[in-house]
């Protein structure tokens, strides 16, 4: 049984560095019929990462080492989350709290990026930054939230743990949907892509990244969302998941399907509602995120009182 | 009041003030001494309530020996009312009248740099269209300058960026931020600087005119009468039309034509269709701003249908080329106008859907509010088209000064009070739907006959003709010359009023609102600038030119 755990896991690790921007490709194509285009095929993300890592990285002169020490780094620990990830079976490299080291590597991953950026010494990637950092502690809070409230409930930290202890209760779906949602905003998609947004800041904390660096950082940016939408799904299924686990090999398999589809699926869905939107303000953001703590603290009050 | 009443108005109170009264093509001419050329201007702006157009310069030295200046005015429902004086070429100083009409601001620069006449008085006498390494003394204007003559340049050493200081009035700032000359929120190249405090800007500094084509330039010294309709549609890629109207009528009016009244209804229906499809691109462009990119792609969907309607009935998709003075060169035949109705069905009711999903609470919540624009100061800049109509003021040529087919049609003007971005795309959302209605009616009424009137040139006649484009009156005085030219062609796109406007407009918003805040004043920088830059592709260098240096370039390399 364990070696179909292993083997699961390195499986569900490569496929989700492979699927990330195979996923954006999907996006792409969706968003292109909604807006009436024939749109790129859907392997352009990879290609155009491919093409990005074969071009050479201009550096401007003001920029400090961070700035291009930050983009590998930020990729490393993006993709360092990859095996700690539960692709539908009990992942063995787990250990207890590896779910705070999940959170740190995916918060941790994408500082590191912004202050890199920063080191730029552009205007423009400053306002990105500080537009991302506000966002970005906003978001970090519900994310702990919904983590506080299932562990409350399951009792552990370990996400393998949580998946195998979880029972069908209103306080962990309910989790799980808030760190969904979350994940859309934290994962800067319109109308939350302020960090970005070409038209006022010109790419903002990109602005002065081209070539390998550019590369790495778009590359670990779509990990970033992928892990994170993997993350909700694993605690929003965590009932069905056990329950597909405990029915032997082909139940394992099966949950493993089920968490790869479900996240492609998420995410893909999140594409579709991002063509619908336009960016919104800072300002704006932030009311939304205040609004959206209510969810994670309901589900601690559920949790606590055992729901 | 009729135009007699003000005439003799004026006669009795400026007796003395006043040199010549003349009556070109049925606007008012009036010449003054240049010491009441404050007061006369004065009394118009504030007590006749006139809107100010644009000023021009003249160099009139070979006839009078005099530099002269026109003030345009316009005097609404009535018609054009022009101020000029003229002061001795050895002393040329005239009184501004900025410190009376703001708007003047700019023209009076221009006239600066263009001709070196002194504007006594003026707040900010620097440079505007001239670049920063041009010659001091060297006027391009002025009839001893040729044409082709390229001073030498230099690098400015000019510093523009800075991060925190105090800017020129005590602002304290904290970071200068570049928007230009080159962004993605500008698609021509002009240069703004925001000096932003965190998220919010404080003030703004602006340097345009980076690509300066001396189109009246070459207006003045190349071409003849009937050739200057296809450059003068060539300023803009977007409202080319306006532009060839505008001087087709400017001439007309000069020189007594009668233009058919076939010829008109086409120019109406053309210049509406052009209207509709400007539109069109600026909402899709606010999107794209917005961050709304279905919204962009789906504007720009619909456009298409209109552009191919104008290839229809025109020939090309884009600058048309069918304005000549006297009238139009080409006609429309029976079944193009069957076609033509049902494209106009096909994008009223498309249009329709897409004003609803387009004007949504989330999209509202960005606009409303933003880059507020008091009524007051809208007059005072003298801004245009929907950015004055959005600030409250009640005016379109199109209904104050009656030209082509628009008097025989019914159709409403788009007016909003707020002055925020909101109410200046609800304008031009309004305007879709009307422009379709004109477009309507004319192809339903279209006169039989001919479509071009002839005429005899004559010297030294003044004309001004004004269209409404899309995005404000588009002004142009012509001083007709000997052998069919021009002696002075002056043009006024409606940006070059509504830019200094984006200063009382873009203090105070959010820096995310910055952006949509400039492009709702739907600005076009190539009019307002009248220019081209050129890519050398053997040197990888940009150069700047003529469009005479351009043709002779695309000749040598196409051979």
């Amino acid at each position: 049984m364990t070696t179909v755990y292993v083997t699961l896991t390195i499986i569900g690790s490569i496929l989700g560095l492979i699927l990330a921007p195979l996923v954006d490709g999907i996006e792409r194509k969706l968003r292109a019929k909604v807006q009436n285009r024939i749109g790129p095929p859907i392997t352009q993300t990879w290609l155009d990462i491919v093409k990005l890592l074969r071009k050479e990285s201009l550096i401007p002169r003001t920029a400090q080492d961070l700035f291009f020490i930050a983009p590998p780094l930020t990729l490393a620990m993006s993709a360092a989350t990859l095996p700690l990830l539960c692709y539908g079976a009990p992942n063995v490299l787990g250990f207890y709290g590896d779910i705070i080291v999940i959170l740190y590597l995916i918060a941790g991953s994408s500082i590191l990026l912004y202050l890199g950026a920063t080191a730029s010494g552009n205007p423009y990637a400053a306002i990105g930054f500080s537009r991302r950092f506000s966002l970005l502690i906003a978001c970090e809070l519900l994310i702990a939230l919904a983590v506080v409230a299932v562990a409350l409930k399951t009792g552990s930290l370990s996400l393998t743990e949580i998946v195998m202890k979880s029972e069908l209760a209103p306080s962990t779906i309910l989790a799980g949907l808030s760190l969904l949602i979350t994940s859309y905003v934290e994962s800067s998609r319109l109308p939350f892509e302020l960090a970005v947004a070409k038209p006022e800041i010109m790419g903002g904390i990109l602005i002065e990244y081209s070539g390998r660096l550019l590369a790495f950082a778009e590359l670990s940016h779509l990990l970033h969302r992928f892990v994170l939408v993997l993350l909700g799904v694993d605690i929003t299924l965590a009932p069905a998941l056990k329950y597909l686990i405990e029915l032997g090999v082909t139940g394992v398999i099966a949950s493993f399907i089920l968490v790869i589809t479900s996240t492609v699926i998420v995410l893909v869905i999140f594409g579709v509602i991002e063509a619908l939107c336009g960016r919104t303000r800072l300002d704006y953001a932030l009311q939304f995120t205040s609004k959206l703590i209510v969810l994670p603290i309901i589900s601690i009050v559920l949790a606590s009182i055992g729901v | 009041m009729s135009k007699e009443e003000l005439i003799s108005k004026l006669k009795s109170k400026f007796s003395e003030c006043i040199v010549k009264v003349d009556t070109p093509g049925n606007d008012i001419l009036v010449e003054v001494k240049p010491e009441c050329l404050v007061e006369v201007a004065k009394y118009v702006f504030n007590e006749e309530n006139m809107y100010y157009a644009t000023s021009s310069g003249a160099d009139e030295r070979g006839l009078t020996g005099k530099f002269s200046v026109y003030h345009i005015f316009s005097a609404d429902k009535r018609c054009w009312f022009v101020l000029k004086t003229s002061v001795p070429a050895s002393r040329p100083k005239v009184p501004s009248i900025t410190g009376v009409v703001p708007g003047a601001n700019w023209a009076e620069r221009e006239a600066m740099d263009m001709f070196g006449i002194q504007f006594e008085g003026h707040p900010e006498p620097t440079r505007l269209v001239l670049p920063d390494d041009w010659p001091e003394g060297l006027h391009p204007l002025r009839k001893d300058f040729e044409h082709n003559y390229r001073p030498p340049s230099k690098t400015p050493e000019k510093e523009y960026l800075s991060v925190g200081g105090v800017f020129v009035g005590g602002v304290e700032y904290s970071t200068a931020l570049p928007l230009g000359p080159y962004h993605p929120a500008l698609h021509e190249p002009e240069y703004f600087e925001l000096l932003v405090k965190g998220e919010e800007v404080i003030d703004v500094r602006y340097r345009g005119f980076h690509v300066h084509r001396g189109i009246e330039k070459i207006g003045e010294s190349r071409l003849t009468y009937n050739q200057v309709p296809f450059i003068a549609e060539r300023i803009c890629g977007i409202c080319g039309f306006v532009h060839s109207s505008s001087y087709c009528m400017a001439i007309e009016k000069a020189l007594g034509i009668d233009v058919p009244e076939r010829a008109k209804y086409i120019r109406t229906i053309v210049l509406e269709i052009e209207r509709i499809h400007s539109h069109l691109l600026w909402i899709g462009v606010a999107c794209h701003l917005l961050g709304f990119e279905t919204g962009f792609m789906h504007s720009w969907r619909i456009r298409e249908h209109v552009m191919d309607l104008a290839e229809l009935l025109t020939g090309s998709r884009k600058t048309y080329g069918i304005n000549i003075p006297g009238g139009v060169r080409r006609d429309i035949i029976e079944n193009q106008i069957e076609k033509a109705k049902k494209v106009m069905d096909l994008i009223e009711s498309e249009f329709k859907i897409l004003k609803d999903k387009l004007l949504v609470p989330e999209v509202i919540s960005r606009l409303k509010g933003v880059g507020y624009l008091p009524k007051e100061d809208a007059r005072k800049i003298a801004v245009l088209g929907p950015t004055m109509r959005g600030s409250g003021i009640a005016r379109d040529v199109r209904k104050d000064q009656p030209y082509f087919a628009y008097p025989e049609l019914d159709f409403e003007i788009a007016v909003y009070d707020d002055g925020d971005n909101l109410a200046r795309t609800l304008v031009r959302v309004d305007e879709v739907l009307e422009s379709i209605k004109i477009v309507k009616q004319a192809l339903n009424n279209l006169p039989k006959g001919p479509i071009r009137a002839d005429f005899e040139p004559k010297p030294m006649k003044l004309g001004v003709g004004a269209v409404e484009a899309p995005r404000g009156e588009v002004v142009h005085m012509v001083i007709t010359g000997r052998s069919s030219k021009l002696f002075r062609w002056r043009v006024r796109a409606p940006t070059y009023n509504n830019i200094p406007a984006l200063k009382i407009m873009l203090k105070g918003v959010a820096l995310a609102d910055a952006p949509i805040t400039i492009a709702s004043i739907d600005p076009c920088f190539s009019c307002t600038d009248r220019c081209i830059v050129l890519r050398d592709l053997d040197r990888g260098t940009y150069i700047r030119t003529s469009l005479i240096e351009m043709r002779r370039y695309v000749v040598r390399v196409l051979g």
